[in-house]
């Protein structure tokens, strides 16, 4: 049996490893389902908590893969998120170097649109990358993008306390007023959101000094599309599409986007977004769709709605299961895991993730019901008054 | 997949590579004695798009700058020097930054360079056409290195 992280993910395998951390594939005991996990050295990880924790940070998009909730053991936090299992744009660059089109086309649609979603949240990305834009396992069927990676992202508006000296984010990808260590904008997403393109669609990583990329277009590129990319990565600010929702018209008006459920032609080349981690357990069929996310879906207030305000109820005792077959054959369930919070649990508010949807539910019902009585109670008040 | 179709695939990436991309990973394999997972790392492809090739279930590298890292690979594979393992994964570096349009063209000779520079360093232009007087009989392709790096000497 693998690691138990505080006493409720049981860290099955290891599917990544950054500078940032680790990501796994953990078993999670309570909600009996297996799940993606990145684990951050706690130092890492305060920008993620702060994601989950802040209701106006949460994103719920389908072309976005943020954290469902954490939990704290040592000097370590863990977050649980969707496995997405086809790799990512970078792998797919590796498999076929510079791609069609109409597949850069949809991709970087996706891409905006995810960051219409984030932008609409009031953040900016900062790490807009091919290693970033993770992919579904979509085999020759269209592809389906999800902006991944949140470490470093950052409120729209939010003075910032202190000036590191150290710039966040991936040298290649920085927009030049990133690398003067300019306050956040938008527009550096969509810097990178070009820099990216012009590497989907040469197949080549753009060694840029901060001055763009080159004018000139790309043998076997369509000349439309590389304008876009010179609109996305102008130098000044001001010169570039005002939002991602500009950023796509854009791209819309080049005529190269196909639209849903529409798969871009891959003139004959086979592209297929290969499935790269496989499912783990014994008797798995790969086309079995797994119980990824069991959590509420990421933007329903459920989970933050109770806040520090109303402590948490003990857990009824998790009913134990007769083991299915989405159990690994090592998992033994402990009568010791219903213990909530863990001793071992270091977390300095009320862990989100923690307790699940079901009691998240029911502590939402508690206080909609309680404000509800609260505010019947003022208005039997008035009227009696 | 058709067993008949596979071998198809392995006659169709004979004509474009040389060999079936299984039996030539598996020269490289046994020569530098790599796993399947380094080689899909060396060679910037990801294990299931190696695996799908080596099994013939696709014919065709996709991306170019790939193929071009093969070839290098399997010059390394060939010249069969017995390279210290921090040496070898100097190599396997220089390999895997082998990419794309200006390297494509290059990337067999540039490695070839860093050979030939080696050997050099070894000894003089005829002691090297010695050597490779010596090796001939077995290893020609190390003995038809040996006098290029004689002939640039």
């Amino acid at each position: 049996m693998g690691e138990v992280f505080a006493g409720r993910y049981e860290l099955v395998e290891l599917v990544g490893q950054g500078g940032m951390g680790t990501v796994w594939i953990v078993w999670d005991r309570r909600s009996e389902c297996f799940r993606a996990a990145k684990v951050l050295r706690q130092a890492d990880a305060a920008s993620l908590v702060r994601f989950v924790r802040e209701q106006s940070f949460r994103i719920s998009h389908e072309h976005c893969v943020t954290p469902h909730g954490w939990a704290g053991e040592d000097d370590r936090v863990l977050f649980t998120m969707d496995l997405v299992r086809g790799g990512s744009v970078a792998t797919l660059l590796g498999d076929y170097g510079p791609l069609p089109s109409g597949w850069a086309a949809v991709l970087l649609d996706q891409l905006l649109s995810a960051l219409e979603g984030v932008h609409h949240a009031g953040l900016v990305h900062r790490d807009v990358k091919p290693a970033n834009l993770l992919l579904e396992p979509t085999g020759t069927g269209r592809p389906h993008l999800r902006l991944s990676d949140f470490g470093v992202a950052v409120p729209v508006n939010e003075p910032r306390m202190t000036r590191t000296s150290a710039v966040l984010g991936t040298p290649g990808y920085l927009a030049p007023e990133q690398l003067r260590g300019e306050d956040p904008d938008l527009r550096s997403d969509l810097w990178a959101a070009g820099v990216v393109l012009a590497e989907m669609l040469t197949g080549q990583p753009m060694r840029h000094d901060g001055s763009g990329v080159p004018e000139e277009v790309p043998a076997g590129v369509a000349p439309k599309l590389w304008e876009l990319v010179q609109s996305l990565t102008a130098p000044g600010l001001q010169d570039r599409p005002e939002s991602a929702v500009r950023a796509r018209a854009l791209l819309a008006r080049t005529g190269l986007l196909v639209e849903p459920p529409q798969i871009p032609d891959d003139d004959g080349r086979g592209i297929e977004v290969l499935e790269q981690i496989a499912w783990p357990g014994p008797g798995r069929d790969v086309d079995e769709k797994p119980q990824v996310s069991v959590d509420a879906p990421v933007g329903e207030p459920t989970l933050v709605a109770a806040g520090p305000v109303v402590p948490p109820p003990p857990l009824p005792p998790t009913q134990h299961l007769p083991p299915t077959q989405h159990l690994p054959p090592t998992q033994h369930l402990q009568p010791a895991e219903n213990h909530v919070p863990n001793e071992d649990v270091r977390s300095a508010e009320p862990e989100v993730g923690a307790y699940g949807w079901r009691s998240g539910r029911t502590w939402l019902g508690v206080v909609v019901v309680g404000v509800g009585l609260v505010l019947l109670a003022a208005a039997v008040m008035v009227a009696v008054s | 997949m058709e067993p008949e179709i596979i071998e198809r695939n392995r006659r169709q990436q004979a004509e474009l590579y040389g060999a079936a991309l299984g039996d030539l990973v598996l020269t490289v394999r046994n020569s530098l004695g790599l796993t399947q997972r380094r080689i899909a790392e060396v060679l910037g492809l990801s294990p299931p798009m190696l695996s799908q090739l080596i099994s013939a279930q696709r014919v065709k590298i996709g991306n170019p700058a790939v193929v071009a890292r093969l070839t290098a690979l399997l010059d390394l594979a060939e010249t069969n020097l017995a390279l210290e393992p921090d040496e070898l994964e100097a190599r396997l570096g220089a390999v895997s930054l082998a990419s794309g349009a200006f390297t494509q063209q290059s990337s067999r000779h540039a490695v070839t360079e860093e050979v030939r520079k080696a050997l050099l360093a070894t000894g003089s232009p005829a002691r090297l056409r010695a050597s490779a007087e010596l090796v001939e009989p077995s290893h020609a392709a190390l003995a038809r290195l040996l006098r290029e790096a004689a002939d640039h000497g």
